[in-house]
């Protein structure tokens, strides 16, 4: 009788589905995943006490279902005499241990199936089904559009009704701003007022639509979703200075009304998908726009767990920021175990990041001209290609043609390579103590010290007269990491000088030359410069022969006396292997020893044709690189970069394993590339063609993505807009659609639209247009006591919010209003600060001191120049959010210290006095001075009292004082 | 927590509860008065003064004396342990300062420190602090934020969000950089992250004419100005119906106000007799920087400020903590110049009944090897262990709590981390480390991440 009544009560709860079920996801599975995963999942190798309460079969093992009493679970939450207490952290709310019983009691319902951990709730969670677009309801005359229709709907359900239109004034303020994120010059509000056309409106939000201003004002919006800046964060936030051109494209996508689904594309995979647009290059940016610690993972060797660490929460950043932005998911909460509300599983996000596990942030080249740019980014992927020996690359160098072309071409070299004699070794040693050993086929094997600045001396002796040239040679060998020919765990070694001298004097080179990893970091030159600083290192090519050659500036043809060769090395990068050998001639070609024995034997087998076809093709990729014109830069998702210290593309995506709660020393299994496994008809993991091609991966979440049948996407995007338009979303979490995210308050319209936008052709444009010429938006935004007391949230939209102005609008509001803005697009970022660097590597920025009159000080606030830890201070007072987190909302808190910045400010200050100035220009009288600034500030005539107590004010104060109140006020801050 | 309600309540006077809950931050819990003034519990501490030593002091030459350091001196160590980022390291290497038994207590302190160790008793020492990175960058962030990325809000950003302010003319959370510059992570480590701007940390630069930007006192037209505004903006507010959001602006420019006259008064040193001033070391060269700023300090706590972080040290290769090259040269400068002033500073705020409420941190963000580095006898980072101590209210003083291994180069016995501290220091404050939350993107975001105890076997 108890257990019905239950069961009824259960019944009544607003739930869909089974109530069982609901119950225990609303009430249940949120305290096991809180309290009792952490030590009892199958995510773990070893669950405490073997109990995996993720699974139903491990609940069903301390749950008798019916019988609560008896449940052994409810003993230990129960902390009941002989059990074990449990949760760790203390006791659990009564009303949680009621939940329990009640739970047990009516039947103990678990959706979960056997020893299976399905995170659900499952796929029939809102914002997972798929969408099916509504019916609209009947419109009447109010509604001008389906939006309408949708919101007058629910306020009748509510008992609320809209309110009346805004003035035409306050409409065109809104709209002004609510698109471009400027105000109407005064000008141009009376013409608009002027405007008796019916449809004058629409018309202005046309002209608005088309402005370059809309794409400055929206591009903002996206770039704090992306949470962009121009600098690394971290320890020292040093500059990057090619990250303008994402902000560029940003406005030329908005601008441009680029279809969404394009848009998404692009900014996941644009390089792969589109090669013959720049641009879409370009916007894989958006990879690289977080921050990025470049004071662990660059100096560092790659193994060491500081920098595996940080490459796992550099992928999290990058995992997190595309799946909130584009899905509205927080795949993020699922880095240390499945998700705890979603049915996102642990694995979809390692195999997340398994996408991105080739990528890093770096300088991209790129050319702005199209042909070029296709030609330069097809070089460099078969360059790529034919480093890892990928199957397209495999079918070039098996090829007859290719082969022949390398033959002909090795004809030609051989007899410019010159002739190498072996040496006579006649001792070895070490500066800090590596312990170095004669083999018998003449190389020098060596082990141990792993110090800075180990120097090799092999004193060499040869017969050969004259000797213009001496040769190193690398050599792999089994007994060293990774084959060497570097000691270190990677085989790696780095070279910073080789010296020669004969007893006491020092024989100087004219230069090295050597084979060499492709990027200009590392170069051999470096080792014949005289320079420490510089070094050439073969990492990451490990197991790999190298070889230098260095000339001598003048020949040694003496009599025959011993040379010591110096080979001195940086970092803890030793050599492990090496061979010396010298020519009589200085060498105009340059071959690694076994080309060059392929090119001396006559008989060339199957696998010699091959190596040499693949160094053929690899001299002509460089040298076609070599010949294209010098390439733009933009910082984004790189493979191909200068090395810095450790840091270097890799050549296949670095391995990623689905860690244990997270951390690296518990690697359970290897991930691969994916995304959300929830969805049945979108693949959850991807097939790859080429899985040592990261662009793949990249390219398969970008359809993923795009794919008109996934859910999120379409609603998450038109959420975002109508959450910028009405400074609350129809769902209040833009970037959380899950269980913990708000609900809809407007489910059928968010699907209506959802649906209308994406078979509309995905434009941004078209989705402004509908939501601010309707009637919901164009409502006035006065308060009204009777409606607040059932809304006073105003969740159901029966008056138009009234919002504070953000950063950056009232910094351009400002600008236009005294005289100073100036309408400069795109370039490079203006530095509004006083920038300098401090004793270490910090960047200092001095915005106090910064000249309002320089060069740029008047241009929009999304052409600044971006410091993610040092932002400035008047635009943080203003809500600018902090960018080292990704910002869908940005807040609009009030308090003395924004005060006093407003007040205050010499931005705010300074610009009081040019407005001052302009009015003083144009006006001669101080009343018609005090009008004329209401006109252009508040953009209304002011009353005489308004006019007569400014005078007196400015009588005493001067103009600036008083333009510093207007712009300080609430009528300038606030958009009605 | 009468005093801030009444006190807001006074500036904001005539508006509604609507706007003081905008002003206040419609984000924060209400702090329960008998709690006094914590949220969860009743608080033993209202205000803390925490000095951040910049760079990762060195606990075997301070705090934690290792005779084995002595024996092993010279020695190897094991070199697959060793996981320092410098490379040119070397052997084991024993302090070149002299410690000894001080206080009742007998806790050990080397020379370094001759004022504070006749202080020890008072203090509560964690000496087996452990840390998870050995980069500056992120360890400060950790020892900051809880977090080893950038973006998470602070210590003091998470106080005056749960605890709010104790006053009406003075920020919540200050922090007081060395002159010389900012720390590593420079204003990151102040941030409030997505929490609500105004729990920034408010950076005042003692040594400079506007030690706060835009925070100066009002000239006779900027109160003129600030009047006809309110006239303006009240007009306004009449004619838009009422609005809490446009209240509370009012109320926040009358706030201002009043912060621009106390402001300007609680930085002036001069109000402070010579014989403080000497006793803070304001009058020597090498303790002058820090001197100062530990006597603010004491002053914005006196004035209500609830959260004061004091930095030694700037960030770079020198002018800090961070003693890569020669621990005999480098230490004695930085520990001689915060030696008299935090002797100072918990002496006089023990003799203005100050320490009754106010808590004193001493931390850092990570420790040094107990092997050498270079060829001078520097150390490198070790974030092993640490040490960190506290004093004043609700601490037993001449405790300690967790111990290194012998050598001072890992956490033995009872390690703690940042987040055992964080959680012991809300605690104190009235604050259950586990329910001070706030969601962002998905997350319910806590100081203490998923972690953290409460170190009871400090607490009085």
């Amino acid at each position: 009788m108890i257990r019905t009544l239950w069961l009824a009560a259960l019944l009544t709860l607003p739930m869909m589905g089974d109530p069982g079920i609901e119950f225990f996801e609303s009430k249940i599975r949120p305290v096991l995943a809180t309290q009792c995963y952490s030590c009892h999942s199958s995510s773990m190798k070893a669950p405490l006490g073997g109990l995996k309460l993720d699974t139903k079969a491990g609940m069903r093992a301390v749950v008798v279902p019916g019988n609560a009493a008896a449940s052994r679970l409810l003993k230990a939450i129960e902390h009941a005499p002989g059990a074990k207490p449990m949760p760790m952290g203390g006791k659990l709310p009564e009303a949680v241990l009621a939940d329990f019983r009640r739970w047990i009691d009516a039947g103990a319902a678990d959706p979960r199936e056997g020893e299976k951990p399905v995170a659900k709730p499952g796929a029939d969670w809102w914002s997972l089904r798929p969408i099916q677009q509504p019916a609209v309801p009947p419109r009447t005359g109010w509604a001008r559009n389906p939006i309408d229709a949708f919101v007058l709907a629910k306020l009748r359900e509510k008992n609320l009704a809209p309110s009346t239109e805004a003035s035409k004034a306050t409409l065109a303020r809104r709209v002004y701003f609510d698109l471009t994120g400027l105000p109407p010059a005064s000008d141009g509000l009376a013409a608009f007022l002027a405007d008796q056309r019916p449809d004058a409106y629409e018309q202005l939000v046309e002209r608005l639509l088309a402005s370059p201003r809309y794409g400055e004002r929206w591009a903002r919006h996206w770039m704090d979703v992306a949470h962009f800046s121009e600098t690394n964060g971290y320890e020292t936030d040093q500059p990057r200075e090619n990250a303008w051109r994402y902000r560029d494209y940003l406005i030329q996508a908005f601008r441009g009304d680029k279809p969404y689904a394009r848009f998404v594309e692009e900014q996941i995979a644009g390089d792969a998908l589109f090669p013959d647009d720049p641009r879409a290059l370009v916007a894989t940016a958006f990879l690289a726009a977080g921050p990025w610690d470049q004071n662990t993972i660059p100096p560092f060797q790659p193994d060491r767990p500081d920098v595996i660490r940080a490459y796992y929460l550099d992928r999290d950043d990058v995992v997190a920021t595309v799946m909130s932005a584009f899905t509205s998911t927080t795949v993020h909460c699922a880095r240390c175990h499945d998700h705890k509300f979603d049915p996102i599983l642990q694995d979809d996000h390692y195999s997340l990041q398994a996408v991105f596990a080739g990528m890093d942030r770096m300088d991209r080249e790129f050319d702005a001209d199209p042909a070029a740019n296709r030609k330069r980014q097809t070089l460099i992927r078969e360059l790529q290609a034919l480093d890892r020996r990928d199957g397209s690359a495999l079918d070039r160098i098996r090829d007859p043609q290719v082969q022949e072309k390398a033959a002909r071409w090795g004809a030609e070299v051989l007899p410019y390579l010159g002739t190498w004699a072996p040496v006579e070794i006649e001792a070895v040693s070490s500066k800090r103590g590596a312990k170095l050993s004669i083999e018998p086929d003449g190389t020098v094997f060596a082990q141990g010290s792993s110090v800075e600045s180990e120097v090799y001396t092999v004193r060499v002796r040869s017969q050969l007269k004259p000797i213009r040239a001496v040769r190193l040679e690398f050599l792999p060998d089994a007994r060293l990491p990774l084959q060497g020919p570097g000691q270190t765990s990677l085989g790696s070694f780095s070279i910073s000088e080789v010296r020669a001298k004969q007893g006491t004097k020092p024989l100087a080179w004219c230069g090295a030359k050597g084979d060499y990893y492709r990027t200009r970091g590392w170069t051999p030159a470096a080792i014949a410069d005289g320079r420490r600083e510089t070094h050439w290192k073969n990492y990451p090519h490990s197991g790999e022969y190298r070889h230098a050659v260095l000339a001598l500036l003048e020949a040694v043809d003496g009599p025959a006396g011993a040379i010591d060769i110096e080979i001195e090395q940086s970092g803890l990068e030793q050599v492990g292997k090496f061979r010396l050998s010298v020519s009589a001639e200085e060498p105009i070609e340059l071959a690694p020893e076994p080309i060059a024995a392929i090119l001396r034997s006559a008989e060339r087998t199957a696998k010699d044709r091959q190596e040499l076809a693949a160094h053929y093709l690899r001299i002509n990729i460089e040298n076609q690189l070599a010949a294209l014109p010098e390439p733009d830069k933009v910082y984004a998702a790189s493979t191909f970069f200068d090395p810095q210290g450790w840091f270097a593309p890799v050549l296949k995506p670095r391995q990623v394993q689905v860690l244990e709660r997270g951390e690296i020393e518990k690697p359970l299994r290897e991930a691969h590339p994916g995304a959300l496994s929830v969805f049945s008809y979108l693949p959850a993991r991807f097939a790859l063609s080429n899985p040592h091609d990261e662009a793949e991966a990249r390219a398969a979440l970008a359809r993923w993505l795009s794919d008109a049948r996934n859910p999120l996407t379409w609603r998450s995007i038109v959420n975002r807009v109508w959450h910028y338009h009405f400074g609350r979303g129809i769902v209040d979490t833009p970037n959380d659609f899950g269980r913990m995210g708000g609900a809809p308050s407007h489910p059928e319209l968010l699907e209506w639209m959802a649906a209308w936008f994406r078979d509309g052709g995905g434009s941004i444009k078209s989705l402004h247009r509908l939501i601010v010429t309707s009637s919901t938006y164009r409502q006035a935004s006065a308060p009204d006591a009777a409606k607040e007391a059932v809304d006073g949230e105003n969740r159901y939209l029966w008056r138009m919010p009234r919002t504070r102005l953000d950063a950056e609008s009232l910094r351009d509001a400002v600008l236009q209003v005294s005289g100073r803005l100036e309408l400069t697009e795109g370039g490079s970022s203006v530095r509004q600060a006083v920038m300098g660097k401090d004793a270490g590597r910090s960047p200092t920025a001095d915005y106090d001191s910064y000249d309002w009159g320089a060069p740029g000080a008047g241009r929009r606030a999304i052409y600044r120049f971006l410091l993610r830890t040092l932002s400035d201070p008047f635009m943080d007072a203003l809500n600018y959010p902090n960018m080292s987190m990704v910002a869908p909302v940005r807040t609009a808190s009030v308090g003395p210290l924004q005060a006093l910045a407003l007040f205050n400010n010499p931005f705010m200050t300074k610009h009081s006095e040019h407005f001052a100035r302009r009015l003083a220009e144009g006006a001669a009288s101080v009343e018609e001075q005090v009008a004329a600034a209401y006109r252009e500030a508040l953009l209304r005539e002011a009353s005489a009292e308004e006019i007569a107590e400014a005078a007196a004010h400015v009588r005493q104060h001067g103009l600036a004082n008083f333009c510093r109140l207007l712009l300080n006020s609430n009528e300038f801050l606030y958009v009605n | 927590m009468m005093i801030r309600r009444e006190a807001l309540r006074q500036a904001a006077n005539g508006f509604g509860g609507m706007a003081l809950a905008w002003l206040m931050g419609h984000d924060q819990a209400a702090a329960q008065s008998e709690f006094n003034g914590g949220l969860h519990h009743r608080a033993k501490v209202r205000r803390v003064i925490q000095l951040f030593m910049n760079g990762g002091a060195t606990q075997v030459d301070t705090f934690d004396y290792k005779p084995m350091l002595e024996k092993m001196h010279g020695k190897p160590p094991d070199a697959r342990q060793v996981d320092t980022p410098g490379q040119n390291w070397g052997e084991f290497m024993k302090s070149p300062f002299a410690f000894k038994r001080h206080g009742n207590s007998g806790r050990w302190v080397s020379e370094v420190y001759p004022k504070l160790a006749e202080r020890v008793d008072d203090l509560a020492f964690l000496m087996a602090m452990t840390a998870r990175t050995n980069t500056h960058g992120p360890a400060s962030f950790l020892q900051n934020t809880g977090y080893i990325l950038p973006g998470f809000p602070c210590m003091g950003a998470w106080i005056s969000h749960g605890l709010g302010t104790l006053n009406t003319n003075l920020p919540a959370f200050i922090v007081l950089p060395d002159a010389r510059g900012l720390p590593y992570n420079l204003t990151g480590n102040f941030t409030s992250g997505f929490l609500p701007a105004r729990h920034q940390g408010t950076i005042i630069e003692a040594g400079k004419p506007h030690p706060i930007p835009d925070l100066h006192a009002p000239s006779e037209a900027d109160k003129d100005g600030l009047a006809l505004l309110g006239k303006m903006n009240r007009r306004h507010l009449a004619a838009s119906n009422g609005d809490a959001q446009l209240e509370a602006r009012i109320a926040s420019y009358e706030m201002a106000a009043l912060m621009q006259m106390s402001a300007p008064e609680a930085l002036d040193l001069s109000k402070e007799s010579e014989a403080t001033r000497k006793l803070y070391g304001v009058d020597r060269k090498e303790t002058e920087d820090f001197g100062k700023r530990c006597l603010i300090a004491r002053r914005l706590v006196e004035r209500g400020v609830r959260f004061v972080q004091v930095w030694s040290g700037m960030g770079g290769a020198s002018g800090n903590w961070d003693m890569h090259t020669n621990i005999a040269e480098e230490l004695p400068k930085m520990a001689g110049s915060t030696d008299q002033p935090m002797a100072a500073l918990l002496k006089d705020l023990g003799a203005l009944g100050l320490l009754e409420d106010t808590l004193v941190v001493w931390s850092t963000e990570f420790g040094r090897t107990p092997y050498s580095q270079g060829a001078k006898g520097g150390r490198d980072h070790n974030g092993g262990t640490f040490n960190a101590w506290l004093a004043g209210a609700g601490i037993k003083g001449g405790v300690s709590y967790g111990e290194s291994d012998e050598l001072g180069w890992k956490a033995a016995v009872n390690p703690t981390h940042c987040y055992d501290l964080h959680a012991t220091i809300l605690h104190l404050m009235g604050v259950d480390h586990t329910r001070l939350t706030f969601k962002f993107n998905g997350i319910n975001r806590r100081l203490t991440d998923v972690h953290g105890h409460v170190v009871k076997e400090i607490l009085a």
